[in-house]
């Protein structure tokens, strides 16, 4: 055992390199773009930016989504924000599942890593709208009036101006006040402390990753990975452990994407900005569980029953 | 060194120690052992970026606000870095899990051609190409790989392979070609990178998975170092 551990150690390494030296430049633009939401861009101006209306708030929710340059992380408290100040909860569910599967930097990095199979991609892109569409669609059912935040501690539900778990000090008012300069160290600082905060969970995901894959004989891979039922299941399961962030979640996929049938790697990046310990936490931790569980539980369902009929039916 | 200056420092040592792991395999010329010589500009780009906000960070002059319990995480993240900083680079070897079964031979239709007189890839095409024995037989050929063993091989046999590699190494591929030496031949140590010549023969050996592949004969062979692009690209 220690004979195998020292002969492959080496390889361990190079892999876990390979897979960190390619996901961490998408890190830095995830929390680069984040941190300007955070410290240039108002949750005002947000708002603003967002219908009041319970269906187009749906559609428009997914197309925010769309656009914002955030993973799981930083939508959650945003979407708890907007639904504080009055955002109709289907729009905030729609964003909420949407942006972190079909943002910009979450569809580079797939491509990036998926470019020899462009199906995963667009089935990526396509599935994510239509789960978002599906599930804040049941939310329609929602009454307005029926309150979907978890009061804080302060008693407001309103209450989130640290959007992360982590105090970096921003304040927007001061940082209005001070010169271009500061304000841009203020952004490097705010990402800097970011990057150190989420790439807890891609190093985590970056070992599991590299210990199966040096570890593990591909044979033995193949051999669970081709069922069309139990590989989605253990790739869901993979996903919610590894925690990793959307924007780059497609290169830790890639080390499954040649023993794993294509449902079940696509059930990897569709749940994974879903539900995994760290977005299922916050998701828990910001809203009532009578919003939270159908929530987590419809999209689920949801991506398990797009993965299935992926490999039993399209690909 | 005051608190704030040590806080600034552990805040700002992530992407700053990520840039210098980048520009050391930058200017040892071996990023291309961990990812695809087609993503090398990314790493660049993020080690760029890296350094642009650990700078920024360490500069930052404004009042700091930093919860102390979060300075656990900076030291996370500096543990891979240091271990990518100290450990020499070395390229996915034959030892991995990754070499336990030959990739599929659909894979040989899109490797790249190569270039500077790396025939490798020109090879794997040309098993996708001409799946006829009749092709191959009496053809001379000289390739250069690392050894690897297949469970089934012929007496005195390796697989002379190379790792298929589409974006960074988590994703390689074992190809290669099955090469059966003469008995005066010595047999080279698993791993060993070297250059084979021989001549491929009319007898075909067949993988665990069923897929057939031309046997290189009569080779000799010698040692070489690691190529600088070790892996196939496709």
């Amino acid at each position: 055992m220690f004979d195998l551990v020292q002969q492959r150690l080496p390889d361990l390494i190079t892999v876990f390199l390979g897979i960190f030296l390619e996901a961490t430049p998408f890190l830095l633009v995830g929390v680069l773009v984040s941190s300007v939401l955070e410290i240039v861009v108002s949750e005002d101006r947000l708002l603003r930016w967002l219908p009041r209306n319970a269906l187009v708030g749906l559609l428009g929710g997914v197309a925010v989504g769309a656009a914002a340059p955030l993973c799981e992380c930083g939508t959650v408290p945003i979407a708890r924000s907007c639904v504080s100040k009055g955002l109709p909860l289907p729009a905030a569910v729609g964003f909420l599942l949407a942006a972190p599967v079909i943002n910009p930097v979450t569809v580079t990095a797939t491509y990036t890593a998926f470019h020899s199979n462009l199906q995963i991609l667009v089935l990526r892109v396509t599935l994510g709208i239509a789960i978002a569409l599906a599930v804040g669609g049941l939310f329609l059912l929602w009454p307005r009036d029926e309150p979907a935040l978890r009061v804080s501690r302060t008693g407001d539900p309103a209450d989130s101006h640290h959007r992360h778990e982590h105090d970096h000090g921003c304040d927007q008012s001061r940082a209005k006040r001070v010169s271009l300069l500061a304000r841009l160290l203020d952004l490097l600082h705010h990402s800097a402390s970011e990057l150190s905060s989420l790439a807890v969970y891609l190093i985590g995901a970056c070992l599991v990753a590299s210990l199966l894959q040096v570890f593990l004989p591909r044979t033995q891979l193949l051999s669970i990975g081709q069922g069309p039922l139990l590989s989605v299941l253990i790739m869901m399961a993979v996903a919610v452990i590894l925690s990793t962030c959307s924007s780059v979640d497609a290169f830790v996929a890639l080390a499954f994407s040649t023993t794993f049938a294509p449902g079940a790697i696509l059930a990897f990046l569709l749940i994974s900005p879903v539900l995994n310990l760290k977005s299922g936490a916050l998701v828990l931790g910001l809203f009532r569980p009578g919003v939270a569980m159908p929530l987590l539980a419809t999209s689920t369902a949801a991506v398990l029953l797009a993965a299935l009929s992926i490999n039993y039916h399209l690909l | 060194m005051n608190t704030t200056l040590f806080r600034r420092i552990c805040t700002a040592s992530p992407p700053l120690l990520f840039a210098v792991l980048v520009l050391k395999l930058w200017l040892t010329g071996t990023i291309g052992y961990y990812v695809n010589g087609r993503t090398i500009w990314i790493v660049l780009l993020g080690g760029s970026l890296a350094a642009t906000i650990g700078l920024g960070a360490l500069w930052r002059s404004s009042e700091e606000n930093v919860n102390a319990s979060s300075l656990w995480k900076p030291l996370i993240f500096a543990v891979p870095l240091a271990v990518g900083l100290l450990v020499p680079a070395r390229p996915l070897s034959a030892s991995s899990g990754q070499s336990s079964s030959l990739g599929s031979l659909q894979l040989a239709s899109h490797v790249a051609s190569g270039g500077g007189g790396d025939l490798f890839g020109y090879w794997m095409n040309a098993l996708s190409d001409h799946p006829e024995p009749g092709w191959w037989t009496g053809r001379h050929v000289t390739l250069v790989g690392f050894v690897a063993h297949q469970t089934g091989l012929p007496p005195r046999s390796f697989i002379l392979g190379r790792y298929l590699v589409t974006c960074c190494v988590v994703d390689a591929s074992l190809l290669g070609f099955p090469v059966q030496l003469d008995r005066t031949v010595r047999a080279p140590d698993e791993g060993a990178w070297i250059q084979v010549s021989g001549v491929f023969g009319t007898r075909y050996w067949t993988d665990p998975s069923g897929q057939h592949y031309p046997l290189i004969n009569h080779a000799t062979i010698s040692g070489v170092s690691i190529p600088s692009t070790p892996y196939l690209s496709p």
